[in-house]
């Protein structure tokens, strides 16, 4: 197997999923890890850094994977482009359109790998859905209903996630972003955007607690998405309705297994009853007990930086898609 | 490994598919030829795992052995003496008969559909294509659900002379003399990366654990074999396949318990507290329980080709 020389720019949560999930898969070469915060990278054998421009410099590595605060994606992803390393940074791909816009600049004739992560789309219930959908298993999609929401936490509207020069966003752009790119995964590009931006509890907060909008694709599909960050408990459903049956996703697996197991319920319509009673067709239910998507996510980025293998999900045209949408959210 | 079960919420399907007539005319020539021919007992390992084993029940003059290490259950059963079963001419001709065919049509019809939809499902997932594979079916007893799988979607070739897509194996592995073989054999069968799949009653079921011998649906020479699900992962794993995933999505087991509960362990008494003291909601909720625990006794499987 071939290896890739790898740095890390930001240990923090992300960063360490990212590095465990790298040295599962066994062909990266992690050369370097960077942190502002030393405290970080303590407990890390290899060399480390707390400034990512002399990370990049001194480390010799093909890659980086980027897990920064939101505020510093785009100039380190621009820079490792311009330095010829290929890139797998976390989402968001920037704090708003226009910086998603600035690294479609930069990657643009680069034919070097540009990968975000949004990683929702390597979940087994999110694959399995796929396959109903793209194969038409239960007919065509016709909408899609999804909500996305979580806890809080005592002191949230400090959290730096919800300072707008740091993050960029509030809910939407820091979880309901995985929503709305699942919404473009199964449905397609929504040209037409309803929505309401809100902050219905954290009244102070410069960012936003509530998203609900509406989405509409040019041949018809249509989306509703409720992203919030007054769930008081974390949440994740989403139902795909097809015009011969339902889909419905329901929690998904994480490492604090807060948003519940994760599964996936399909059923054909049955109006003559033939399976059980009228609305209640017979139901199947996949559950899973295991969280590949980190590896499934890298094992891509893997074989793209490595064998030239195409990007099938995360590339920097599904970011300007979502990064479009969320914008028009926002200004709606 | 991707783990997934079935979780049927409506639990009327598979009610009807047994005609009890038609089941006891069949159980009673399998019956004939059982008590004509008995096994006598012979030890020996796991045969899915090669774990020591104690006895089980001795059933229709046949001897049972269950696995300590994998629960596992099986019998020794000489291979020409299954090769006669198979062909025991009473049988056959009752298997081909009308009666026999045609109520599996009518009672199956709703779960064979349901069942196809699966497949359909997990080839797309796994092969990620829908049309044009070629098709193996190796053993079903019914014509009616052979004519369904040939016309549906996935398949090209049916009873294909070239290396398979897919192979199906349904209902027939409980009653091999040399399972591993037959799983090399499939093997050989299959093209690259092409995946078999299985349904299979399983030991480690709960119908069959709570009544051992006393099961009516269990005996010999039809049933030999009822690995547990870990007993036919390391089989199957042995035998050059890659386990994808084990669903065990049956729905009879609490109905087959209740139906001879009076021949239940005394000693038994959450199970009788459950069938005696609970209602009916209870029990299909219990029922999903096993299904979704991988504790009812009918397991569907698929399996992937390792390339050499």
């Amino acid at each position: 197997m071939k290896r890739i020389k790898t740095v890390i720019v930001g240990m923090g949560k992300m960063g360490r999923i990212r590095y465990d999930a790298m040295k599962r898969h066994g062909g990266y070469d992690i050369v370097s890890v960077c942190d502002i915060d030393r405290n970080s990278l303590n407990g890390h054998s290899e060399p480390t850094h707390t400034d990512w421009r002399k990370c990049l410099a001194l480390s010799d590595a093909e890659t980086v994977v980027v897990c920064t605060y939101n505020g510093d994606v785009t100039e380190i992803v621009c820079h490792a482009l311009n330095e010829g390393m290929h890139v797998f940074a976390e989402k968001p791909p920037g704090r708003n359109l226009g910086e998603t816009k600035i690294m479609k600049d930069a990657h643009s004739g680069s034919g070097l790998v540009l990968k975000f992560g949004f990683n929702h789309r390597y979940h087994n219930s999110i694959i399995e859905a796929k396959t109903l959908i793209e194969h038409k298993l239960l007919g065509d999609l016709v909408c899609a209903r999804g909500v996305y929401g979580k806890a809080g936490t005592p002191e949230f509207d400090k959290e730096w996630r919800n300072d707008p020069q740091i993050s960029g966003g509030g809910i939407l752009l820091d979880q309901g972003i995985h929503m709305i790119d699942l919404l473009c995964y199964f449905c397609g590009s929504f040209s037409q955007v309803h929505g309401s931006v809100d902050q219905l509890v954290w009244q102070g907060m410069k960012t936003e607690d509530s998203v609900f909008a509406i989405l509409k694709t040019d041949d018809g599909k249509i989306a509703s998405l409720h992203s919030s960050a007054i769930q008081w408990k974390h949440k994740f459903d989403l139902d795909l309705i097809c015009t011969n049956g339902g889909i419905s996703l329901n929690g998904l697996l994480t490492a604090s297994r807060s948003y519940g197991e994760e599964r996936i319920t399909y059923y054909r319509k049955d109006l003559k009853q033939s399976t059980g009673k009228l609305g209640n067709p017979i139901e199947h239910t996949l559950c899973f007990d295991e969280d590949n998507s980190w590896d499934y996510e890298m094992s891509e980025f893997f074989e793209a930086v490595a064998n030239g293998a195409p990007i099938e999900n995360g590339t920097i045209d599904d970011a300007l898609g979502v990064m479009g949408l969320i914008e028009k959210v926002y200004s709606a | 490994m991707l783990k997934a079960y079935s979780y049927i919420e409506n639990e009327q399907l598979d009610s009807g598919i047994v005609d009890r007539q038609i089941f006891d005319k069949e159980r009673q020539i399998i019956l004939e030829f059982a008590l004509n021919n008995p096994t006598p007992k012979m030890e020996k390992n796991c045969v899915f795992c090669n774990g020591a084993t104690k006895d089980f029940a001795t059933i229709d003059n046949v001897f049972y052995q269950r696995c300590k290490a994998c629960f596992s259950i099986f019998a020794n059963v000489d291979a020409e003496l299954l090769k006669r079963y198979k062909a025991y001419e009473p049988l056959v001709d009752f298997r081909s008969s009308s009666e026999y065919q045609n109520s599996a049509a009518e009672r199956r019809k709703e779960i064979w559909n349901d069942f196809l939809f699966w497949l359909e499902y997990r080839v797309a997932r796994h092969l990620r294509k829908t049309s044009a594979l070629d098709v193996i079916d190796v053993g079903n007893f019914y014509n009616a659900f052979s004519e369904k799988v040939k016309k549906a979607t996935f398949c090209g070739s049916y009873n294909t002379a070239k290396a398979a897509d897919i192979v199906l194996f349904l209902d027939h592995f409980r009653c091999l003399a040399d399972p591993m073989d037959t799983l090399v054999d499939f093997w050989h069968k299959l093209k690259d990366d092409g995946i078999l799949v299985m349904g299979v009653r399983v030991g480690s079921g709960f119908d069959i654990i709570t009544l051992k011998d006393r099961l009516y649906s269990i005996y010999p020479y039809e049933t030999l074999l009822l690995p547990s699900t870990e007993g036919l992962s390391i089989m199957l794993n042995s035998s050059g396949f890659d386990v994808l995933e084990i669903s065990t999505p049956g729905t009879l087991d609490v109905e087959f318990v209740l139906q001879n509960k009076e021949f239940l362990d005394e000693s038994d008494l959450f199970v009788h507290y459950l069938l005696n003291k609970t209602d009916q909601s209870i029990l299909a909720e219990f029922q999903r329980f096993l299904q979704k625990s991988g504790m009812s006794s009918h397991a569907r499987i698929i399996a992937r080709k390792r390339a050499l």
